[in-house]
């Protein structure tokens, strides 16, 4: 047998820790890390535990940590010597599966959905161009992962994922509420030295939703 | 154990079906409970490419127009009563879309821009775009269940449908993070599980979830499946590399005025591709590959380069660019740079999209021959007969969504107590609850892979009698190992367990493929057989239903009503029209062609 060249951290949650586990998969050109899990999975263990919907970088399902850092693994070239491992900061369930339900209820706790003042639907509309950057995020979670502050548990702090989709209602002219003072109210000033959260889409979430949501420039 | 729940309405799957619904049903005053098999939001809709029907841009476009092109596309196995109701309400669906959160592109001037030219089959534009896609709707869905306090169920998977006789009252469910079995009694229950493309892993644009699921729940409670053997194998997906095998790339439309579809020997398979039927190319393709040559990778060639050369072609292409970029995206990460400037021509072959055929429904999309059973979306039978135009079914989500969630809270307010079966209930509950810690000989995962690659290769886009027989064969092969499964002991996050769920579900609803595929003799729409290579009206203008008694399965085959548009209709582009459009515009100077068409095209406006 060839030497062991991924190595992906398992969540066993009768131990309460990840146990890494070594394994050779052969990667050909292309290949990604979503590959290498069904590999893995339909090669060695299947029951491995992971998630993932559409292989095509759009349902948002397979994210996880490569190297330590969020990605989606349908999207992500596979290395030599990579570790996989599950998103941090979120409660790991079984494997490389976190718990998605503390995020899910912030949705209707925060109330992300457009507050509108009763406009005609299709009718005329300005929408600003950081909308439609920060529109196509996928609600995969990854970005929680690269924030240092973010933790489950803490409920006082919004983090990435809900600073993205605050300001998505924020540039979306038709929503009422006062997006920006919620924020304040979730920590975002936390984030003004800050800059470290990633989107695995590669949404600016710093300059387009946090600096929004702060008041910077001229958004 | 056996957690039990009860709730008004009972919503299986949480894509655009399944969520409007539940949404509309609790509006009401509905006590509603949502399942989903995956992370909820997640499905067929959030990975849409966001187009969405609006019919009457034009003012020669009318609902009448709509129908007529959706059922000549559908070559006449359309549900008529079912498109009528969906055409007159069709123009509501992308107002309620933007209810529920969704904001279609804009022009700069703050007005909707929509798509100016039309999808195929279509004969007037009649699109909307959204911005990123269908990822927008995803959101908007999760966030309108948040709204009006949808109790979800996430990570579910529904296993049976319970009742009494032909009365659906619920259904038995596995929480698959956890491994609890649950029983949820309803008083209407509504099937929204999406479609079935993932039988033919990796030859699939669809999501993971779509194991057909819906299909089999149905036909076990009761009810009929109606033209199952029509699958639309979207014409233009990568063949290379492995990852990104069957992940779509464009519908006809992208060819462009230009484009030319060729085999590996650089001959023409089709002409004026953009003009025809997804069906269409897709049957010519595979004829191709099946008689002629096809690339190292199994494909045809798509080669754009010639729009390159003309103004019109080029502007058109820029425009198409804009429209599909997560396509544009795909064919980038495959074939690189060039290939996505439409330089170099593209390794095609279609995949599995859509599924036409599903459950039997009257025009208010309440499932024939059984009680309290709606169907919506894509799991429903008979709204695209043979072939599906682009945009409608997003918008059917809406459509169907908000009138069967109405319908069924209106009916669960005058139901009175659910009456159950419970011993038939637990015995179901507790085979499923059983599975874990089988032991076997073969991991249930291997049995998908293989039931999905005899699909594609004996009921894919190609068919005859010797692959279908053969398939039949294999299926009943897989059935006997399926009996011989082993699955790991755990009981959170079990994948051996889920992939033996699936498994039963893909094992029946492919054999129903087959079976319907062996029965209709003719190649019409998405089914193209080798042994029988026309339409032949005269003997199978006729709808293939497919019901199951006593485990087992009995066909027939019922008379299409042609109630309003009646053969010999004609629908979708007018090619003349076009190629006048075409004519007059060449003989213009090159800056005044590029002029009209920026502004046709909204090129110079980056909405
Ligand atoms: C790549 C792609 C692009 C497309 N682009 C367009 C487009 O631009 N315009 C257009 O009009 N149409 C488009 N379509 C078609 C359209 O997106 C789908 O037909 C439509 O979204 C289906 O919606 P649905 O609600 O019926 O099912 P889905 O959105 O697929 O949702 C099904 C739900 O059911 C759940 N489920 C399945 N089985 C079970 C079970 N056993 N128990 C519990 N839950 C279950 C799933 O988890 C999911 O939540 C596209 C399709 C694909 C694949």
């Amino acid at each position: 047998m060839e030497e062991p060249n991924i190595i992906v951290e398992r969540y066993d949650p009768a131990l309460g820790v990840c146990v890494p586990a070594s394994y050779f998969v052969p990667l050909k050109d292309g290949i990604t890390v979503l590959q290498v899990l069904l590999y893995i999975s339909e090669t060695y263990d299947t029951t491995l535990a992971f998630r993932y919907g559409c292989r095509a970088t759009k349902c948002g399902e397979c994210a996880v940590d490569v190297n330590g850092r969020p990605r989606l693994a349908c999207l992500t070239p596979a290395r030599e010597g990579m570790t996989i491992s599950p998103l941090k900061h979120l409660r790991p369930i079984r494997d490389i599966i976190v718990d998605r339900a503390p995020l899910d209820e912030r949705i209707s706790e925060l109330r992300l959905y457009v507050k509108s003042s009763g406009e005609r639907p299709l009718g005329a509309l300005k929408v600003p161009e950081s909308y439609e950057r920060l529109i196509g995020c996928l609600e995969c979670y990854g970005c929680v992962s690269s924030c240092p502050q973010f933790d489950w548990k803490k409920r006082e702090f919004g983090g990435p994922y809900v600073f993205v989709r605050l300001a998505q209602l924020h540039l979306d002219p038709r929503d009422g509420e006062d997006r920006r003072a919620q924020a304040r109210s979730l920590g975002i000033e936390r984030c003004s030295s800050c800059s470290q959260c990633t989107c695995v889409k590669g949404i600016a979430i710093r300059r387009d939703a946090i600096g929004t949501l702060l008041g910077e420039g001229k958004a | 154990m056996l957690t039990q729940l009860e709730c008004d309405v009972l919503c299986i799957g949480a894509g655009g079906g399944g969520i409007v619904a539940a949404v509309t049903a609790a509006e009401r005053g509905a006590r509603v409970i949502v399942l989903s098999k995956r992370p909820y939001g997640s499905g067929n809709t959030r990975i849409a490419g966001g187009l969405v029907l609006l019919p009457n841009i034009s003012p020669e476009d009318s609902p009448e127009a709509l129908m007529r092109d959706m059922v000549v596309a559908g070559e006449f196995l359309n549900n008529q009563a079912l498109v009528e109701t969906f055409c007159e309400r069709a123009p509501h669906a992308a107002e309620l879309m933007e209810q529920f959160g969704v904001i279609f592109s804009r022009k700069r001037s703050g007005t909707l821009a929509p798509l100016p030219v039309p999808l195929a089959g279509h004969g007037f534009p009649r699109t909307l775009t959204i911005y990123s896609e269908g990822v927008p709707i995803g959101t908007a869905l999760r966030g309108a269940a948040s709204r009006v306090g949808v109790q979800v169920l996430d990570e579910t998977i529904a296993v049976r449908l319970i009742g009494d006789g032909a009365n659906v009252a619920g259904a038995i469910a596995l929480r698959w993070l956890t491994g609890e079995m649950v029983m949820i009694r309803a008083k209407q229950t509504i099937l929204a599980t999406g479609g079935l493309g993932w039988l033919y892993y990796p030859h699939t644009s669809n999501s993971r979830a779509m194991t057909g699921d819906g299909y089999v729940l149905a036909l076990r409670a009761g009810a009929e499946l109606v033209d199952m053997e029509q699958q639309q194998f979207i014409p233009f997906a990568l063949t290379h590399p492995e990852p990104m095998v069957g992940i779509v790339c464009g519908e006809p439309a992208i060819a462009g005025p230009y484009g030319r579809l060729l085999d590996a020997k650089g001959r023409q398979i089709l002409t004026r591709v953009r003009m025809k039927t997804r069906a269409q190319v897709s049957a010519a393709m595979s004829l191709a590959k099946e008689h002629g040559i096809a690339t190292q990778h199994g494909g045809m060639v798509l080669d754009l380069t010639p729009n390159l050369k003309k103004v019109l072609g080029t502007k058109m292409f820029e425009f198409l660019k804009r429209t599909f970029p997560s396509m544009i995206d795909a064919v980038r990460r495959a074939y690189g740079e060039d290939a996505a400037k439409g330089r170099t021509p593209w390794d095609v072959f279609p995949t599995a999209h859509y599924q036409m055929g599903g459950i039997k429904v009257t025009p208010d999309c309440r499932v024939w021959g059984v009680k309290n059973l709606f169907a919506i979306g894509e799991v429903q039978g008979g709204l695209h007969g043979g072939n599906r135009i682009g945009s409608t079914s997003l918008a059917e989500l809406f459509v169907f969504g908000s009138l069967a969630g109405n319908l069924a809270a209106e009916a669960a307010s005058r139901t009175g107590d659910i009456s159950v079966d419970i011993s038939t209930a637990k015995e179901t509950s507790a085979h499923t609850n059983s599975l874990p810690g089988k032991s076997g000989s073969h991991k249930p995962i291997f049995l998908v892979r293989r039931l999905q690659r005899i699909l594609w290769e004996n009921v894919g886009p190609i068919r005859d009698e010797g692959r279908l027989t053969h398939a039949l064969e294999e299926i009943q092969r897989i059935r006997e190992m399926q009996s011989d499964v082993c699955i790991s002991g755990r009981r959170e996050c079990n994948p051996d367990w889920l992939d033996a769920i699936e498994l039963d579900a893909m094992l029946l609803a492919g054999e129903v493929i087959v079976r319907s595929a062996l029965m209709r003799k003719e190649s019409r729409g998405g089914h193209v057989r080798l042994d029988y290579t026309r339409r032949d009206d005269k003997a199978w203008l006729k709808n293939i239903v497919v019901g199951m008694h006593d485990d087992t399965l009995a066909l027939r085959a019922e008379d299409v009503p042609l109630s309003r548009i009646h053969l010999g209709s004609k629908g979708g582009a007018n090619p003349l029209r076009e190629r006048i459009q075409f004519l007059i515009l060449n003989i213009l100077p090159r800056k005044a062609q590029s002029k009209i068409l920026d502004a046709r095209l909204n090129l110079g406006d980056d909405s």
